[in-house]
């Protein structure tokens, strides 16, 4: 794979703060995309995305006014959403299991915790791009299916040696 | 004769949900597999490398330490606890993957370390002085920041940390 693959993509990235953005687009910027563009909170991302179109968000949790779990509620169920499917990979201090369920019920495709590093970044992309979850309706969600696809174990069925 | 049987059968109620697989449009504009690659990994992690080193996060974060001691000392007289405590853990947890980032890993330590105290209660109810452990979290960060003591610091360093963590582990 080259840079080549991700040229064609459009990502937006939030995050209130500059140097958080610097970072995510100098990762992106590596793997060739280069249609990028920012956002400082959520509202701002909602301008945006009335200006442009984007096949990938990545954005941060905790942002003033609108947050990323807000920003990616309003994607998912507004009327207004320009696409529900848009795939949201957030970046977050919030580790807590709690957490990290509270952004699946918002819809988020995937978490990474920072410190974010270049290797989880395009781990993630790969998994939205190479693996994407169906997308789920109930009556109080919407968003990719929050259950982790269990895949059937297909090698010998062994069992570890009893210690020495 | 099998009671069970002779009951009629119930009609099978219909699915309360919808799955939807909407077409792949990330994969049509990769237009391949899409897989990791070392030789991309590299260039990344010197493109980071390079923003890392540019940032000054000391100086960035002069308003947000402002913020803590203001928040600190509200909580101290007793003015708008929760209120501050909230804003406190606001702070806290963007100083905490700041500083993971961008080079202060003990910054991020000394601020989960206060976010777990936090998040632990209520106020006055934590079994410890709030005011003080704030108080000694926050000053904690700022001499950390202000003398730009990037990396773990050695031992003393470590030492200061386990004694929050001491104190916040401890509830």
């Amino acid at each position: 794979m080259n840079e080549a693959r991700f040229q064609r993509l459009s990502a937006l990235i939030i995050d209130d703060n500059p140097s958080m953005r610097e970072l995510i687009r100098a990762m992106l910027g590596a793997f060739g995309v280069t249609n990028m563009m920012d956002a400082r909170e959520g509202e701002h991302a909602m301008t945006r995305m009335e200006d442009f179109h984007f096949d990938l968000i990545i954005t941060d949790w905790v942002m003033e006014p609108m947050d990323g779990i807000e920003f990616t509620r309003w994607l998912r169920t507004s009327a207004n959403s320009p696409d529900p499917y848009l795939p949201v990979i957030m970046v977050t201090g919030h580790t807590e299991q709690r957490r990290v369920v509270e952004a699946r019920d918002a819809g988020v495709n995937e978490f990474i915790a920072k410190p974010a590093t270049a290797k989880t970044l395009l781990q993630k992309m790969i998994q939205v791009i190479e693996h994407p979850r169906p997308y789920v309706r109930t009556q109080s969600f919407f968003g990719p299916d929050r259950r982790r696809r269990s895949e059937p174990f297909k090698g010998e069925d062994r069992r570890a040696p009893p210690d020495d | 004769m099998n009671a069970k049987a002779e009951q009629p059968k119930e009609a099978k109620p219909r699915p309360s949900y919808q799955v939807v697989h909407p077409p792949n449009k990330l994969k049509d504009l990769v237009g391949g597999a899409a897989r990791l690659d070392e030789k991309l990994l590299e260039k990344a992690d010197a493109a980071v490398a390079e923003v890392i080193d540019k940032v000054d996060l000391a100086a960035e974060c002069v308003e947000d330490l402002n913020a803590l001691a203001e928040a600190a000392a509200n909580v101290a007289s007793g003015t708008d606890v929760v209120a501050n405590e909230r804003r406190i853990f606001t702070i806290m947890h963007d100083l905490r993957g700041r500083g993971a980032t961008f080079g202060y890993p003990l910054v991020a330590r000394i601020a989960s370390s206060m976010n777990r105290y936090l998040d632990f209660a209520e106020p006055a109810k934590r079994g410890h002085n709030d005011a003080e452990v704030i108080r000694a979290h926050v000053d904690a960060v700022r001499a950390v920041l202000m003398n730009k003591l990037k990396g773990d610091q050695g031992e003393l360093a470590q030492q200061i940390c386990q004694g929050f963590e001491k104190i916040t582990k401890s509830m």
